[in-house]
């Protein structure tokens, strides 16, 4: 059999396979995520708007103050190089790594109650992906675990605060690569390295908007959290909070 | 933004349109390049959910279906995005929800998974010359390369398959 004659076979079976899948169905999944994303759309809008007009207020009388002179310009000695604002990274104007001492390694018994229990502890003895489990929650959420799964290769939960209309935040991690996406759909970053050798990088999910991706990495080994936006920006966690999740997932020690 | 919530009626018959004519196709890629029903179908619909938050300028595009198959084909190849998905098809299936798409014979499912094995970029030539019979420059127009990229990767891609599969390559 020639290859063309195999996959004109192969083709036909996925015609079959995907007869019977309904448009009418999928369009109607597709639009209600849409309408669910909506209104925090428009709410980091107006976030935008209020923030350029808050701008324009204080750094109308600055430029005045500007315009002043200020005395000779100096024309010689060292080039000052421009200063980057405490917390950031290059490649990561959207997306500021928010400032703060380093997470301090914690022992197993640091774990929030959610995951102090005898399963996970025993879990994370014997997994193969000890940077799995976080160390810090916020107590205030009420957090729970509706879903979860524990595979060989594979390891994933999601937690959603009580009240919330759907999870909040999705890990997952495996052994396969470090992690680093090259879809061009993904808004590339520079990767952090934190004090004990891991390396963070955030990513800007570029298809669902509202949607932070962070990747831990040991080269070896990863964890993917995305922090979704279940409850329109007012009570879920802070950029503040999600980072220092991911911190406390990323400085945890790895030796257990 | 496409409002497809508060009114904008045109805009809605004119994506609904597109997403009927286009759906299957992009779900039969995204099947392709991942080899499961409940990734592709959420592949497929992530990759439209794309086209509609970007429906205005999408529209315009002399050929906003490939612009979608793009996006899917990108979708299905990104590692740790074809991770998440198969997370959520466990959960999917740990919650007892089904897909639409059924499974493959053995025979075809072996072909699909020779393609997925080639390199990502080969792969998704592969997958597009074969499901739509497109021409190469079409194939490098979906794909945004240049068409002496996507000959290459066909040839190569087609001579590895032909090896794997045991199979003669056609003249």
């Amino acid at each position: 059999m020639t290859l063309d004659g195999r996959a004109r076979q192969a083709v036909r079976a996925l015609d079959e396979a995907t007869a019977e899948a309904g448009t009418v169905a999928a369009l109607d999944r597709v639009l209600r995520r849409q309408r669910r994303a909506l209104p925090l759309q428009l709410a980091v809008a107006a976030v935008l708007v209020l923030v350029l007009l808050a701008g324009a207020l204080l750094l109308g009388p600055a430029g005045e103050r500007r315009e002043v002179p200020a005395g000779p310009a100096p024309t010689t000695g060292p080039k000052s190089r421009p200063v980057r604002p405490p917390g950031t990274i290059l490649g990561t104007k959207s997306y500021p790594i928010p400032p703060g001492p380093p997470f301090p390694r914690v022992a197993a018994s640091a774990f929030p109650p959610l995951f102090d229990s005898g399963k996970v502890r025993d879990l994370r003895r014997r997994s193969a992906h000890p940077l799995a489990f976080p160390t810090w929650l916020p107590a205030r959420f009420n957090w729970r675990m509706p879903h979860s799964q524990v595979l060989p290769r594979l390891t994933d939960y999601y937690l959603q605060a009580a009240g919330s209309t759907g999870p909040e935040i999705e890990v997952f991690h495996s052994q396969l690569d470090d992690g680093r996406s090259t879809d061009p759909l993904d808004h590339p970053v520079k990767g952090l390295t934190m004090p004990n050798g891991l390396k963070v990088f955030p990513y800007q999910d570029m298809v669902t908007a509202g949607t932070d991706a962070y990747i831990v990495s040991d080269r070896h080994e990863y964890v993917i959290v995305y922090f979704h936006d279940p409850c329109g920006g007012s009570s879920c966690l802070t950029r503040q909070e999600r980072w220092r999740f991911v911190r406390g997932l990323a400085m945890v020690d790895h030796g257990r | 933004m496409a409002d497809l919530r508060t009114g904008a009626p045109a805009v809605r018959h004119d994506f609904a349109r597109f997403f009927g004519s286009e759906y299957r196709a992009v779900l039969r890629l995204a099947y392709a390049l991942t080899g499961e029903p409940a990734a592709a179908e959420d592949i497929a619909q992530d990759a439209f959910l794309a086209a509609l938050r970007h429906w205005p300028r999408v529209a315009g595009y002399a050929d906003a279906g490939a612009w979608v198959r793009r996006v899917a084909a990108n979708l299905a190849v990104s590692r740790w995005r074809r991770l998440r998905n198969e997370a959520r098809a466990l959960t999917r299936l740990a919650a007892q929800r089904p897909t639409e798409v059924a499974d493959l014979p053995a025979p075809d499912a072996a072909f699909w998974a020779a393609v997925r094995a080639l390199p990502r970029r080969q792969a998704q030539v592969i997958a597009l010359h074969y499901l739509e019979d497109r021409p190469v420059a079409e194939v490098a127009v979906v794909l945004g390369l240049a068409e002496g990229t996507v000959k290459s990767a066909l040839h190569a891609g087609r001579r590895t398959l032909a090896v794997r599969l045991d199979l003669e390559v056609d003249r």
